[in-house]
């Protein structure tokens, strides 16, 4: 008898799983519509996972001064439409006034396409040297909101805020013209003051319907590409990906040290390919998904939902399971995870891979 | 001779000692009952009420109001139980999400559960 055999414990040997286990502690981040396969060292007693925080793909300024996204946006031709929408959360000055909050051209050229701030009240402003369209005394929710502010050229111009329409007039068709003036900026002038913060600010290139307009609003939670795919947008200040057309990703590169002293928040690097803050937004969407078999390979573990799910920080689940492996995987935003398990003695040759009703089936 | 393959019993002490096997699943609560049923004996159940309702849990087709668990919206409870199947019952879409760990017991081995607590 060779003395080389050692004898293990089985899968269903009971004391295995009665003593108290060794630990195995792990704690990441799975990337949003990324999965994550975790493999125990031996087959676990149970398995707990408890998400700690949903982060959401987003981009964030705030200060005090304004913020240079492009020196020379794109001027638009005559009968060009635009709209402008953003996420801000405001502190203004009700006593100062011509505080912009978004402007394109600046708030003292002839010709702008601009929301600005005056005695307390937002003003949608559309002027060249003829003409001049507003909408005015708008009022400045408290918190964040979602600011649209679209103009079909030779239609109409409307302000939503919240999804909620706050007027519209009549749109002048050569308004914006050649020339925008100045830059376009966020935040209010050099000389101006209030407080002033921006998530996922965008200048698109058409004029959005207001369905459009209801489902950017309500992507709050959820920043996902596919809902920002309706136009070609202009300028970004959420740079996901490269698009031929130019100025995309100025942000990144047009922090005008003359103006500028607004403060990216959460930025990680342009390598990235994403930029990742915490949403303002409180719980939402995202999820992490726990499974035990892979999703790329096996379609039924999601067409059938064979997972648990974790979406509100601070949220756990304990199973009481043998295992050798398990997979995270995300949808709506990036999940941080830690994970504790209870390690038996029992080899992981010895368990097999979970299969079957309530798991790929 | 004939093949007989010895299988766990319903009071096999170990089989609820080991740890069991995974069953995950997350839906939306259809209209009316919802039958949930297991390939073999549970163990243990979680369930989690992801909907803005209260979800009623039973372990009968026909259990009466007074032998429904009801978890609140939001709410996760644990059941340390073995059972076949369970039923539910709450708003029409509302979600929810469902954790068992099943024990190697086939599911042919337990009876259906009625009496007290479940049925009367």
């Amino acid at each position: 008898m060779s003395d080389k055999f050692k004898y293990t414990a089985g899968l269903n040997n009971v004391g295995s799983y009665q003593v108290a286990g060794s630990p195995y502690v792990s704690a990441s981040i799975v990337a949003e519509d990324l999965e994550e396969q975790i493999s125990f060292p031996r087959v676990t007693d149970f398995i707990n996972v408890k998400l700690n925080e949903n982060i959401y793909n987003s981009v964030f300024l705030e200060g005090q001064s304004i913020y240079y996204i492009s020196a020379s946006p794109q001027a638009a031709s005559n009968g060009d439409s635009r709209t402008i929408t953003a996420w801000i959360k405001a502190t203004v000055d009700n006593t100062a006034l011509n505080q912009g909050i978004i402007i394109g051209g600046t708030n003292t050229t002839a010709n702008r396409f601009c929301i600005r701030e005056k005695n307390g009240k937002f003003q949608a402003l559309l002027t060249d040297s003829v003409n001049a369209k507003s909408i005015l005394n708008i009022a400045v929710p408290t918190g964040w909101f979602h600011l649209a502010f679209v103009i079909n050229s030779g239609t109409n111009m409307k302000v939503f805020i919240n999804n909620v329409q706050q007027g519209s007039t009549t749109a002048i068709a050569s308004t914006l013209g050649a020339s925008l003036g100045g830059g376009l900026i966020l935040g209010p002038p050099s000389n101006g003051d209030g407080t002033y913060a921006y998530r996922d600010s965008i200048l698109w290139n058409a004029a959005l319907t207001d369905s459009q307009i209801e489902n950017l609003y309500n992507a709050r939670n959820n920043y996902r590409d596919p809902a920002f795919s309706v136009a070609e947008k202009l300028v970004w200040i959420k740079p996901t990906e490269a698009v031929a057309s130019s100025p995309v990703n100025t942000l990144i590169n047009s922090g005008d040290p003359d103006y500028g002293n607004m403060t990216l928040t959460g930025y990680v690097s342009p390598e990235e390919g994403k930029i990742i803050a915490d949403s303002p937004f409180g719980t939402g969407n995202g999820e992490l998904r726990i499974h035990y078999r892979s999703t790329g390979s096996l379609p039924n573990v999601v067409n059938n939902k064979h997972y648990w799910t974790l979406d509100t920080k601070g949220e756990e689940i304990k199973m009481n399971v043998k295992s050798k492996e398990i997979y995270l995987s995300t949808t709506n935003g990036d999940c941080d995870f830690s994970i504790q398990a209870g390690l038996t003695n029992i080899s992981t040759e010895l368990m097999h891979e979970h299969t079957g009703s309530g798991v790929d089936e | 001779m004939s093949v007989h393959k010895y299988t766990a019993g319903l009071h096999n002490v170990g089989s609820y000692q080991v740890s069991g096997r995974p069953f995950t699943k997350a839906a939306d609560q259809g209209a009316g009952v919802t039958t949930i049923t297991f390939p073999k004996v549970t163990k243990q159940i979680v369930f989690l009420n992801r909907g803005a309702n209260d979800m009623l849990v039973y372990f009968h087709v026909d259990s009466p109001a007074g032998n429904k668990f009801t978890i609140a919206a939001g709410d996760q409870y644990t059941f340390d139980v073995k059972c076949k199947q369970i039923y539910t019952s709450g708003t029409n879409g509302q979600g929810y999400t469902l954790y068992a760990s099943l024990t190697h017991i086939p599911e042919g081995r337990m009876y259906n559960l009625t009496g007290s607590g479940v049925t009367e």
